[in-house]
């Protein structure tokens, strides 16, 4: 047993980059919930074997690649296997290593943009994500189709994205 | 997401709300291989999704879900326990392994072979590591036996039949469910969510990320939802009893699943075949909590530690009738009980289990360590509320004459002492402080022949020092918590500010090992010290 105090700094630390690499192989928030917590376990049973001088990412991702390929090949129907196979997934892992620094600083602006959406905005996105809900669910309390709810989402992160990116770059020139 | 356009987003969006087409998810495959920048924007998009998905939802959802009197979920707040459970497995995991490293001292080698041959060889590491059978792992025990065949892989729990012969064992399910099973008890393990109980005794604590976690009876199904309850089902007429502790637990029917009946905290029921009987009384006790593990582990040292002949003192810190006796299990070795002057008594480690508060300068125990030593070893825990002096006393020989004993703590929390010599020393500090606030174990370890002392912090060496000149260890009239100081002294009160629960003394030197043992046998508890 090597894990260390600073073993539990580092895989803490990265958790939320694994998590929001795993949604974009398994698409649902609460089974990537899943996938994450397996990847921390063999994260755990593998430390005797991270080298403490190399980056951490780099090294919890391929194993988050892993654990989230080996997901879909057991819970996912062919569809979902040949949108995303070995291929497209290392090319996304390594992409998303690459962008460590940006994905804190994109974090980081969430909080202020999320103030800056109007009072009903914040409420649907409220709801969007409380525990077990679905836009399906949603849709159905709030009275409108599946997709005319997923619309209105859209643009709600549409205007998040771009007010995270306009934070991002204007904190990068301040 | 300038760079794509509208259509493309709109996929990724249907995507991550779950009401994406065969053709939206054709189309998604087709985006990512092609292009950098759709991958970027699909990433952002995704990065965002979790984000919102993990961190600020809680922090918007009483303002948004106020106004308008939504139908709002119990009170669940997604940040703090999403990463906390996560987290607390990853501790869980690693405090198992403290566990597994540990049992083999305990169990494993009085293990009939039988149960130690259920071990299974480890499976070679492949590129992908075979995970997806762990539904549970073994985090803490006491005394626990298995039947042959029907026992953990190590720590690892995975879906099968698990038969407790002996013992306690304290199990943590994958998504944060802790159950304490007391033997005798048998189980089917189908995975983090589902367990079925044949019989036995279990209290099962659930945090929100378990909601729904469902304990199988033949009798009732047991659904938590987010609470602690007790469960015991009889082996002979497979009746169900259940007491809700904290929280709410659902009864469901095992054929349909139809909830039968909801029962709430404090409150207690009773199922035979599907069907309601008259409540029986139940007793809390029956059902262990984490804590007791820990607890009875260490009591378990407390019987052995009173028949170790070197053992020169062995204080538990239980309070005698007359409160003023500090009792030193170990009669007869010519080591009186402590007298305690001012210190009260005080909860210490473990629900049931005293300690004495040093919270004045007049607090203190007088002890007296007779005759002349070669080695010694003093081991102790404490639990520091602040540290008000240049020194910190712990244990004192009164005055300060050659071949006397000191070990207390600076004003960081460092350790300090050794014995009283003539001549210099030197002195290495390698390790942490003592923490405040915190069950601390802190062992001094002495030596005439190799003239040094040596300090552990939780089983890690913290300080060293060693000196030059021959000196026999001669401790007498000590103090507990303070220091007689002698006249003049510019440093005199060195009074402790914290509890103390249990001081042993040994007139011979621990290894590492043994010492280590001591620590995993005396903490509190198993993921209290991670968490």
């Amino acid at each position: 047993m090597t894990a260390s105090a600073e073993f539990v700094t580092q895989i803490t630390r990265v958790q939320r980059q694994l998590h929001a690499f795993i949604l974009s192989m398994v698409w649902n928030a609460t089974e990537a919930d899943d996938v994450l917590q397996q990847t921390n376990l063999v994260l755990w049973e593998k430390s005797a074997e991270f080298d403490a001088s190399r980056p951490f990412l780099p090294w919890a991702m391929q194993f988050a690649q892993w654990q989230a390929m080996a997901w879909l090949k057991s819970h996912r129907r062919q569809q979902q296997r040949l949108v995303i196979d070995d291929a497209l997934a290392k090319l996304m892992a390594d992409e998303a290593v690459a962008e460590e620094q940006a994905f804190e600083a994109r974090r980081n602006a969430l909080a202020s943009c999320l103030q800056k959406l109007r009072p009903e905005q914040r409420e649907l996105i409220a709801r969007r994500y409380e525990p077990e809900a679905s836009v399906n669910s949603l849709a159905e309390v709030v009275g409108v189709t599946a997709k005319a709810l997923s619309d209105r989402l859209r643009r709600i992160r549409h205007a998040l994205l771009e007010c995270i990116r306009k934070t991002v770059a204007e904190e990068a020139f301040s | 997401m300038n760079t794509i356009d509208a259509d493309v987003e709109a996929v990724f969006n249907r995507l991550v709300d779950g009401i994406a087409s065969e053709a939206d998810e054709q189309q998604l495959g087709e985006l990512l291989r092609a292009s950098p920048e759709a991958r970027r924007a699909y990433r952002e998009l995704m990065s965002l999704h979790s984000a919102l998905h993990w961190d600020y939802v809680a922090a918007l959802s009483p303002k948004a879900a106020g106004d308008q009197a939504l139908k709002s979920p119990p009170s669940i707040s997604p940040p703090a326990t999403r990463l906390s459970w996560i987290l607390a497995f990853v501790a869980g995991a690693m405090v198992a392994s403290v566990v597994a490293s540990f049992w083999p001292r305990t169990n494993v080698d009085r293990a009939s072979p039988e149960i130690a041959a259920t071990r299974q060889p480890r499976e070679d590491a492949n590129a992908v590591p075979k995970t997806d059978a762990i539904a549970a792992l073994l985090v803490d025990q006491v005394g626990a036996e298995f039947a042959a065949g029907r026992g953990p892989d190590g720590i690892r729990i995975g879906p099968g039949e698990y038969e407790l012969l002996k013992g306690i064992v304290h199990v943590r399910f994958a998504q944060g469910a802790d159950v304490v099973i007391a033997s005798p008890a048998r189980l089917e393990v189908r995975d983090a969510q589902h367990t079925r109980l044949v019989y036995g005794n279990v209290r099962v604590t659930a945090p929100p990320s378990a909601r729904g976690f469902t304990i199988a009876t033949d009798a009732a199904d047991y659904v938590d939802l987010g609470t602690e309850f007790g469960l015991r089902v009889d082996p002979r007429s497979g009746a169900s009893d259940l007491y809700v502790f904290d929280g709410q637990v659902n009864i469901a029917d095992p054929r349909t699943g139809k909830v039968l009946s909801e029962v709430a905290e404090g409150k207690s029921s009773r199922y035979v075949n599907g069907a309601a009987k008259a409540v029986p009384n139940i007793d809390e006790k029956a059902f262990p909590t984490p804590g007791a593990i820990g607890f009875q582990r260490w009591q378990e040292h407390e019987s052995a530690m009173r028949t170790d002949d070197r053992v020169l003192a062995f204080f538990p810190f239980r309070r005698h009738t007359d409160t003023t006796v500090l009792v030193n299990n170990r009669h007869d070795s010519g080591m009186a009980a402590g007298r305690i002057e001012g210190a009260g008594w005080t909860t210490g480690r473990w629900p049931g289990k005293e300690a004495l508060l040093f919270d004045r300068d007049t607090d203190f125990v007088q002890l007296d360590i007779p005759g002349e030593h070669q080695e010694l070893t003093i081991a102790t825990w404490l639990k520091l509320d602040r540290l008000d002096f240049v020194f910190n006393a712990i244990l004192n020989s009164d005055g300060y004459d050659l071949g006397h004993v000191h070990l207390q703590l600076t004003r960081q929390g460092h350790p300090r002492g050794g014995v009283a010599v003539a001549g210099p020393y030197d002195e290495r500090l390698v390790g942490s402080p003592v923490p405040l606030g915190q069950w601390t174990h802190v062992v001094s370890v002495l030596s005439r022949e190799t003239r040094s002392h040596r300090v552990y912090v939780n089983g890690v060496l913290t300080l060293e020092r060693r000196w030059r000149t021959d000196q026999i260890l001669r401790p007498g009239s000590c103090r507990l918590g303070n220091w007689l100081a002698l006249e003049g002294d510019q440093v005199a009160n060195r009074a402790l500010r914290g509890r103390v629960d249990e001081l042993a003394i040994w007139n011979r030197n621990l290894s590492v090992d043994e010492i280590k043992k001591l620590f995993e046998i005396g903490r509190p508890g198993m993921l209290d010290w991670f968490d």
